[in-house]
């Protein structure tokens, strides 16, 4: 999808440019580069949140405008860079799989969606029993792709069924680094769940 | 685009995301049909588990409502019941350790029951059935209180301390949920820290901002 295309461009170019930041010498000059992306981040981040915040309020038509801002290909992977994709990861992938699922029927596979834990994903290909080496790399292809478009935040994806000889398998480099913060309302409903019996 | 091209971005994607806002930002959702939550949205109590849960507004209507249902909708209302009367003697035979505490009615069984919030989250307090039957003979408004989703909400904090009057609010239950988790989680050491009396404080500003001042009627 083209719009998608131009924001995995995007991406991978900013990426780029932050990892010759990362290489620059003076301690002093980096920490200030890589503090000046995450303010513009921040900037974005919030009035992102705060359009979406005032959409949501129109009760009549708000959520089915952020369904389809969350359908966009241009639009969809920057709610999902800041958090804000109406989604989340699993119905993401689950949508996804079903999209390509007719065009993998035709290669003659399956794919079914095993597990999701915590970004950690896992999905079942099953071939048809005479299917060439080539069209098992095509699937693979077919598969990885469409789930790395509609779940750019995983932190790992492993497909199982293919015979491969290397496994097959991927971890994000950010799976190192995971932190949230409870909400207050969130602590005090589990709480008293809990606490009174 | 090839896998390893989608690899590097999903790569060049986490990068990126480290440099988003240091605490991500985690998404409420509907806990009984996931769709994403982006502000104030409504709250479902169900009472036989004292479960609070986040709703969207479709879900919110649907599932309360009816007679027989297992979630009752938590209202908005926030009432300050300007001119309750408790006095030190009735606070006191209420057998609350500390300064803030509501009380709530089980629909179920119609038990009355005490709640304070602590550093361990909500405890309950064993409540004199008759101390609470002459504050409610002295403050008939408590009769409206709905049960599971409203409470009494009670403030002596300010007047514990001689700094500002006792407040009394018929609150609804998210609220008070909310003032158990704040406390839960800012609450250090033995006497609180600064922090915590600040986000009670804080709590209790936007409260006053959100409530109807309700004076009782004088009596005939």
């Amino acid at each position: 999808m083209a719009g998608e295309r131009d924001f995995q461009q995007r991406v991978q170019n900013i990426a780029g440019r932050v990892e010759e930041l990362e290489a620059i010498a003076d301690p002093a000059v980096r920490a200030a580069a890589r503090g000046l992306v995450q303010l513009l981040m921040e900037l974005h981040g919030f009035g992102l949140e705060r359009m979406l915040e005032i959409i949501f309020q129109s009760k009549e038509v708000g959520p089915r405008v952020i369904d389809e801002l969350g359908a966009d290909p241009q639009v969809s992977g920057l709610l999902i860079l800041h958090g804000l994709h109406p989604a989340d990861l699993q119905t993401r992938i689950e949508r996804k799989l079903d999209e390509v699922r007719s065009r993998l029927f035709k290669m003659g596979a399956e794919v079914n969606l095993v597990s999701v834990h915590e970004g950690d994903v896992r999905v079942r290909v099953s071939l048809d029993r005479h299917t060439c080496g080539s069209t098992t790399q095509a699937v693979r292809s077919a598969v990885e792709d469409a789930i790395y478009e509609a779940a750019p935040d995983l932190t790992s994806l492993v497909v199982e069924g293919l015979d491969a000889p290397a496994a097959s398998g991927f971890v994000a480099m950010e799976a190192l680094a995971r932190s949230s913060a409870p909400a207050a309302h969130r602590e005090g409903m589990r709480l008293h769940g809990e606490g009174m019996d | 685009m090839n896998s390893e091209g989608s690899q590097n971005t999903v790569q060049a994607f986490g990068a990126l995301r480290q440099l988003t806002r240091r605490q991500p930002r985690r998404m409420e959702r509907c806990e009984l049909c996931s769709v994403a939550l982006y502000s104030e949205h409504p709250h479902l109590i169900e009472p036989s588990q004292r479960r609070l849960l986040c709703a969207c507004d479709a879900c919110a209507l649907l599932f309360s409502g009816r007679e027989d249902a297992k979630f009752k909708l938590v209202p908005r209302r926030v009432r300050k019941l300007s001119s309750f009367h408790m006095s030190d003697a009735d606070w006191d035979g209420l057998l609350i350790p500390i300064n803030l505490a509501y009380f709530v009615r089980g629909g179920a069984d119609g038990r009355m029951s005490a709640m304070y919030p602590s550093p361990a989250g909500a405890t309950e307090s064993l409540l004199s059935l008759q101390t609470w039957n002459s504050i409610v003979q002295a403050n008939p408004v408590l009769d409206e209180l709905q049960p599971d989703v409203e409470a009494l909400l009670v403030n002596r904090v300010g007047h514990a301390r001689g700094a500002f009057p006792a407040e009394y609010y018929i609150a609804p239950i998210d609220a008070c949920y909310c003032l158990v988790g704040l406390i839960r989680m800012h609450w250090r050491g033995l006497s609180g820290g600064e922090e915590v009396w600040r986000e009670i404080g804080n709590f209790f500003t936007g409260l006053r901002s959100k409530a109807e001042v309700v004076a009782e009627e004088a009596n005939a």
